[in-house]
């Protein structure tokens, strides 16, 4: 069995029993006055928490001990190595430091900077390509958005 | 009658703008590699909350069965699909290409996306009142196999393992299930937070399932290159003009039945479709040499069950695949239950949709044929440019519903698990699906036992069909999972 099967099995595990867990939960603490609905909050979470752990145990019973030919397996080790490499990280983290900034800068600051990240990590080499590019993107989203739609994002400290 | 009204609705200045932009769109959406209909509807829907129910509607459907349009421009003309289900355009439309009848593939897709899409619409409008007056017999043991069949349905054929489809679905119902309990008022999974009290909603689980996570998958996409070479003449004739408009009738015979069905995509349709005409034809060892069949078979089939879809959507409440559910959360969104009661309650919003699509697909038509050359052009907008762009605006779209960064942080954690999963080959279409119909599910559940027990679930006639039909659906697939595996193919 690959690592990668063994965090897959892992997750849906921790998944299905958190389900059942929280299910239990809303057993326990059911109102004795709700007769007429049988199954209640709790019973169907039970239930499709026992049913998605029953599909992990298969998964994991049915990757456990066979090894599929590299050319034929849809995800070899290598590829899913290969799942974070490139601009991906990078573009979370800029997307992270965004929402964080919005709420800091308001939303005209920090969508121009983002958008002069963003360009740059997706493969814009020049710094004033990308600079007035976000600078105008950033402002017609703003005049779209916050002008035209009336959509009211946070305040920032800074800047609205 | 109730379709000419339609008509006659779409003609308003506001809804003809909406039947074009959606158009537009859809084309936009097709020609471009690495935006697919389901992640542009997703981005769109928040932002049609300010628009008019109709009219956004009218939008969203132009954008999804135009996708299958334009999705074939840069398959003929530069080979590189702008949708999957385009993949067999490339076959024989690039050939065509290179032996200078770009104009004549051009020309086939269109018109045979155009037969597909008015036959589809021509079906909808017959069949659909009437699926939706029989599907008024449904009680909730009813409807909940209803569910029951279409998600096993989507489970079993939009993912390429049983298990994996199975345990990716149950998540989804269980993303539903968090928030307030709307029978019993209990709070589930909201681990102490106030936020999480509300649940999820849809828009931002959706827009990072499709729009983030479809954007870090193509982070790393090249630009396409420009076709510079001439179109040839457009219409093909005698013979050649005979095979591909009979091509374009099969493919479409073949579609309208798939679409109907949770699972079969429109790429489905495709692949199927090509490989019908390689084996019908005399000389299957022509086919990938520019064979006419080749392009208007897949064409139109894709567009057949683009449209199609729209008749389990509109009349049952059921969505076969991604887009038509993002439309269903739409409909729920603007307080417009699809399903048997649309056609009585809200007759004159399904008639004005379905009209819609008759003049969508004229529209797309024009739009598809004198406009090529600029459509081959915008297909090379650098992805350098339109990833960041589209993550701003899954940024404004996941905060607009409730307007709290909370869901741009769902929509972040989404996008990032969508992502993941796509690398990983675990399908994200059934935890989308799962996590729309899960409300219903449960209701459905919750009230068949409050009437009746747990046995009023298999003592109905129409429930017991639609689990014969579940079992069938799960017992062929395990078994092509077996053949399969038998051929030394992953069972993922």
């Amino acid at each position: 069995m690959k690592t990668r099967q063994i965090i897959e099995g892992l997750t849906l595990s921790i998944i299905s029993l958190g389900s059942i867990v929280e299910g239990v939960r809303l057993v326990i603490s059911r109102d004795p006055r709700l007769v007429s609905d049988i199954l209640g909050p709790g019973p169907y979470i039970i239930c499709l928490g026992v049913v998605l752990l029953v599909a992990t145990a298969i998964y994991i019973l049915r990757h456990n001990g066979k090894e599929y030919p590299q050319h034929v397996s849809a995800h070899s080790g290598r590829r899913w190595r290969k799942v974070f490499n490139g601009k991906q990280v990078p573009a979370i983290m800029a997307l992270a430091m965004y929402l964080i900034l919005i709420q800091i800068s308001g939303y005209l600051i920090s969508t121009t900077l983002f958008y002069v990240v963003a360009f740059r990590l997706f493969g814009v080499k020049s710094w004033v390509v990308s600079t007035v590019t976000a600078v105008v993107v950033a402002v017609v989203c703003n005049v779209v958005f916050i002008y035209y739609a009336a959509m009211v994002f946070p305040r920032g400290l800074v800047w609205r | 009658m109730d379709l000419i009204n339609g008509i006659v609705n779409v003609f308003s200045p506001w809804n003809l703008f909406y039947c074009f932009m959606g158009s537009v769109l859809g084309t936009l959406v097709g020609v471009l590699p690495g935006l697919g209909p389901a992640s542009t509807l997703a981005i769109l829907l928040p932002i049609t909350m300010y628009l008019d129910p109709t009219g956004s509607i009218i939008m969203m459907a132009g954008l999804y069965y135009g996708a299958a349009y334009g999705g074939a421009t840069t398959s003929i003309l530069v080979n590189i699909p702008g949708e999957v289900s385009s993949v067999p355009t490339c076959y024989d439309g690039y050939p065509m290409t290179k032996d200078g009848r770009a104009g004549q593939a051009l020309w086939i897709a269109a018109v045979g996306s155009f037969i597909a899409g008015t036959l589809g619409a021509i079906g909808l409008s017959i069949l659909g009142p009437g699926v939706a007056k029989f599907a008024l017999r449904f009680g909730p043991p009813e409807y909940f196999a209803l569910l029951v069949f279409s998600l096993t349905a989507l489970v079993s054929l939009a993912s390429k393992s049983v298990v994996k489809g199975a345990a990716v679905a149950v998540i989804g119902l269980l993303l539903g299930a968090t928030g307030v309990d709307p029978m019993t008022g209990v709070s589930r999974f909201n681990f102490g937070s106030t936020a999480m009290m509300l649940g999820f909603d849809v828009v931002p689980v959706v827009v990072g399932l499709f729009g983030i996570a479809e954007v870090l998958v193509n982070a790393e996409m090249e630009t396409g290159r420009v076709y510079e070479g001439k179109l040839g003449k457009m219409m093909p004739r005698g013979e050649e003009l005979r095979k591909g408009l009979v091509a374009c009738l099969r493919g479409t015979a073949l579609g309208l039945p798939l679409g109907i069905l949770p699972g079969f995509a429109p790429a489905v349709g495709s692949f199927l479709a090509y490989d019908l005409e390689k084996r019908i034809s005399k000389h299957p060892e022509k086919f990938g040499t520019g064979v006419i069949e080749g392009v208007a078979g897949p064409e139109a089939a894709n567009n057949a069950v683009a449209q199609s879809g729209f008749l389990p959507l509109l009349s049952l409440g059921i969505p076969t695949h991604p887009s038509p559910a993002i439309i269903l959360a739409a409909l729920i969104m603007y307080g417009v239950q699809p399903g048997p009661t649309l056609f009585q309650l809200h007759k004159e919003f399904a008639w004005t949709v379905i009209g819609s699509m008759y003049i969508g697909n004229v529209m797309l038509l024009v739009l598809n044929l004198p406009l090529i050359g600029l459509w081959a052009r915008i297909s090379v907008i650098p992805y350098k440019y339109l990833g960041p762009f589209i993550l701003g605006i899954c940024v404004i779209g996941a905060y607009s519903p409730r307007n709290t960064m909370f869901d741009v942080w769902i929509a972040l954690a989404a996008g990032l698990v969508g992502y993941v999963m796509k690398r990983a080959d675990w399908p994200v279409a059934p935890i989308v699906v799962g996590f729309i119909l899960g409300p219903m599910l449960e209701q459905a559940l919750r009230q068949s036992l409050s009437i009746g027990g747990p046995l009023i679930l298999f003592t109905r006639p129409i429930s017991i069909g639609f689990y014969i039909l579940s079992s069938i659906m799960i017992i062929t697939t395990i078994k092509i999972m077996k053949r399969a595996a038998k051929a030394g193919v992953s069972p993922d």
